[in-house]
């Protein structure tokens, strides 16, 4: 790899760590205790730079130095998580990537660059000079949750909780070597205080059967000490060989070593390791027991954690945090080793070719139902099933969940609240909802506009809200969720709601519409989407210059996609978007009209039913195009009339019933065909104006079909059904 | 050293000297005959000038031997290195002697 592409590679990672940066130091704000957040901001600034010095980025190292000197006091407890730190942080988080930008254009910092490089190094300095007080609260929330391990807690009730706990048994030879278990208790006694001990002598044997020169002793010690484990250790050195001892840290130093472990950096590490390293066990201890673990028994082996419990070398709750740790740090590295990198144009080569595999599958198929041949058919009807899997994996690379947008507007909400002086907070939901990723790439700006708006001019002041017993701060929600083949995101509010009367006055203001035209609530609200509408009182930085709403539509338009909007007067407001799952491949459901064929998306299709006789006489004589589909209203559609088709209907033709975002319709066609998946191309340019039509696909046959834009034609038919209304209410 | 005093009523042991591992072995060789005769017993530890652990495993053994015989056991006097040593190893209440030793001294 040259040096250009892994340049890249750090830019692209550079700014995968300033977001997540970004996100640890906005909930850091809320939970300012958050030590596992303080780690991880740290770690994004001390790999930023690290990374920075391979490629001598020389004005990226100096800066993230600073900050990076500042994180450490602070994850060392030697400053205090403020509001104005946090503050500080996005600032210098915004700033850095400014400078990834420098580097990913390869320019150098212009002297504005450098204006603010140094403002912020000053105020970052202010923390390294002043001795802010450790006001830190020191008592972790540790929740100490005993394993299930052969120690019940009985046996620990010897335990002051202060106290070390040491447990010796004398071997027989002791005495012959020249020791003597007492002296351990005196030399004990200077390093600190014998709260409690027992003299165990069960060992004892019989007169008869007593060496007197063979040590049968033990000591069951509580010991309250400064010293470390090792030192403690060490105390036992010349009897370690031949003596069972067992030293258990204090109860109140779990919270140390809990603390400890957690600090510990991200390398996979065996449970031995981690309990050694934040000094809990002794690396004399881990050897004993990992050599007696060798020597046992295939089928008496046991997990480590459970052996030192049970020996009593380590407290349960401390094994307990070494397993999270272990866990933790697994689970990162496999999230990241999970990953590859791929170049976006040959994840679309490999689609169009799935696209064109499908095609060809298909001809495939109906040349062996002509055959006729049965083993043939059966070999065809793998492949398509082999075929449609392999469709459904391929669409699913470009899956990315919707969550990574969403929590990008944490920031935007703060900033923005901030900025207006309203309290606002954000509610995600739906976070896994996956879409396809250039989707996920053109809805993020429709739907800052749609949050801004929401927050300038839906969410009321807190006062107005207090005084209409609504909680002082707002509730801006974000939601996500699949729908019968499409995503639905919604955005909603807990504000005023659309204000039904001042946007019907603007619009006649506007001469959008006609005073005396009765429009229902949801026709004036979508009068928002008009060009040019607005009804700020005034225009903000924000919103209010007229030319959002109509963009946002147009933008969701492109996608294929629909935008409603559902609003109470005095309780909120919520827009819905709705957009196709995918916009490359179908499962279709293929009708004729004439000789032309024409596929609409199966998720849409409901059911089938016969437009019988009389119905049709009553369509053409009274202009009536609806039915009566078990006591609902079914408007429909002729596709014969529609496209202008050549020739007579058919004697029975058939109703295909489409459901979209609750509304139904019928399109009349002659020949009910059946279902394909299909790929769908786009029209070219010159047909880009046709409405109705979303593209075409190639049959089987190899002829073309059209592939119907449903959304389009159901608010095509709306606007005629108006239409028709207006006519009858004017004659 | 440990000096029996013969009588048919009760095994008296006197321990004089050092109670320690260089005469263990020979002081259990001394007293085991005496013990076999299963009568009460009276041990004398006031001149003990000096006690061990193996020394404490002597009395440790002579009292349990003395509660499986059935028989009673009383201590007459201890020195100061007895009681120290008891005092370390907690085991003054074990021998039946009612010493008051606060924890503070230990």
């Amino acid at each position: 790899m040259n040096l250009d592409e892994s340049l890249q590679i750090y830019i692209i990672e550079s700014r995968d760590l300033l977001q997540q940066m970004e996100e640890a130091l906005l909930t850091l704000e809320q939970s300012p205790q958050d030590e596992e957040k303080i780690n991880a901001i740290f770690r994004a600034a001390h790999t930023i730079k690290g990374s920075a010095g391979l490629f001598g980025l020389d004005f990226i190292i100096s800066f993230t130095h600073v900050a990076e000197s500042v994180l450490d006091k602070l994850r060392n407890g030697d400053i205090a998580v403020t509001e104005e730190l946090v503050a500080l942080f996005l600032e210098v988080g915004d700033f850095i990537s400014k400078l990834i930008d420098h580097v990913a254009e390869g320019t150098t910092p212009d002297p504005d660059t450098q204006a603010i490089n140094d403002g912020l190094i000053r105020r970052l300095n202010v923390y390294l000079d002043d001795q802010h007080a450790a006001t830190r609260a020191t008592s972790l929330p540790v929740e100490v949750e005993l394993a299930n391990t052969g120690v019940t807690l009985e046996s620990l009730d010897s335990v002051e909780t202060n106290c070390w706990h040491i447990s010796l048994r004398f071997g027989p030879d002791t005495f012959r070597n020249g020791m003597d278990p007492f002296s351990f208790v005196r030399y004990l006694k200077t390093m600190g205080n014998i709260v409690h001990l027992v003299t165990i002598t069960q060992a004892l044997p019989a007169l008869s059967e007593m060496d007197a020169e063979s040590c049968y002793l033990g000591f069951e010690i509580s010991y309250e000490s400064d010293a470390s484990k090792v030192e403690i250790e060490s105390t036992f050195d010349f009897v370690r060989e031949d003596c069972e001892i067992h030293i258990l840290p204090p109860h109140d130093q779990i919270q140390h070593y809990i603390a400890l472990i957690e600090r510990l950096s991200n390398e996979e590490m065996k449970l031995g390791e981690i309990l050694v390293q934040c000094g809990t066990l002794t690396p004399t201890e881990l050897a004993a027991v990992l050599e007696k673990q060798a020597d046992a028994a295939s089928d008496l082996k046991r997990p480590i954690g459970q052996t030192l419990v049970s020996e009593q070398l380590v407290q349960p709750a401390v094994v307990n945090a070494a397993l999270e740790k272990q866990k933790q740090v697994k689970e990162t590295r496999s999230a990241e080793s999970n990953y590859i990198r791929i170049d976006a144009n040959k994840l679309d080569e490999l689609i169009n070719l799935v696209g064109e595999l499908i095609i060809a599958g298909a001809s495939a198929t109906l040349v062996a139902n002509r055959i006729g041949d049965s083993q043939m058919t059966e070999a065809t009807s793998n492949i398509a099933t082999l075929v449609e899997q392999v469709r459904d994996s391929s669409l699913a690379l470009r899956m990315v969940p919707i969550g990574g947008t969403f929590s990008r507007f944490n920031r935007v909400v703060r900033d923005v609240s901030k900025e207006l002086g309203k309290d606002i907070r954000l509610e995600i939901s739906g976070e896994e909802t996956e879409l396809d990723k250039t989707v996920v790439e053109k809805i993020s700006d429709p739907l800052t506009h749609l949050v801004r708006n929401s927050m300038d001019h839906g969410i009321e002041f807190a006062d107005v809200r207090v005084e209409k017993n609504k909680p002082s701060y707002g509730t801006l929600k974000l939601n996500a969720f699949h729908d019968a083949g499409s995503i639905v995101i919604e955005v909603s509010d807990d504000g005023a709601g659309l204000n039904r009367d001042k946007i019907l006055a603007k619009a006649i203001d506007k001469g959008l519409v006609s005073p005396e035209h009765t429009l229902s609530d949801k026709e004036i609200y979508n009068l928002i989407f008009e060009a040019g509408f607005s009804t700020a009182d005034a225009v903000s930085n924000l919103s209010g210059r007229g030319v959002g709403m109509d963009v946002v539509r147009r933008n969701i338009q492109a996608l294929r996609g629909t935008i409603d909007i559902s609003s109470t007067p005095g309780q909120g407001c919520t827009m819905s978007i709705r957009l196709p799952l995918t916009l490359a491949i179908i499962d279709g459901f293929q009708v004729g009209v004439a000789d032309a064929s024409y596929v609409v998306p199966l998720d849409m299709v409901v059911e089938c039913i016969e437009l019988s006789t009389a119905d049709y006489e009553a369509s053409v004589s009274n202009q009536r195009n609806f039915i009566n589909l078990r006591g609902e209203v079914l408007p429909y559609l002729k596709l014969r009339e529609e496209f202008e088709c050549k020739g007579e209907p058919p004697p029975r033709q058939n109703i295909v019933v489409l459901q979209y975002a609750n509304q139904k319709i019928g399109l009349v066609v002659d020949k009910l065909i059946g279902e394909f998946q299909t790929v769908i191309k786009p029209l070219g340019k010159v047909f880009e104006h046709v409405k109705g039509i979303g593209g075409f696909t190639i049959l089987g046959s190899g002829n073309v079909a059209l592939v119907l834009d449903v959304p389009r034609m159901m608010q095509l038919a709306n606007a005629d059904g108006n239409r028709e209304t207006e006519a009858v209410v004017n004659h | 050293m440990s000096v029996t005093i013969q009588s048919n009523t009760h095994s008296e042991l006197v321990f004089t000297d050092e109670l320690t591992i260089y005469t263990a072995a020979e002081t259990m060789e001394t007293i085991r005959p005496e013990l076999k005769k299963m009568l009460p017993i009276r041990l004398n530890l006031s001149e003990v000038a000096e006690i061990d652990a193996a020394g404490l495993q002597i009395l440790l053994a002579i009292k349990s031997h003395a509660a499986s015989a059935n028989q009673e056991l009383t201590i007459d006097g201890q020195s100061d290195a007895v009681m120290e040593l008891l005092a370390l190893g907690d085991l003054a209440g074990h021998f039946g002697e009612p010493v008051v030793f606060s924890a503070a001294a230990i």
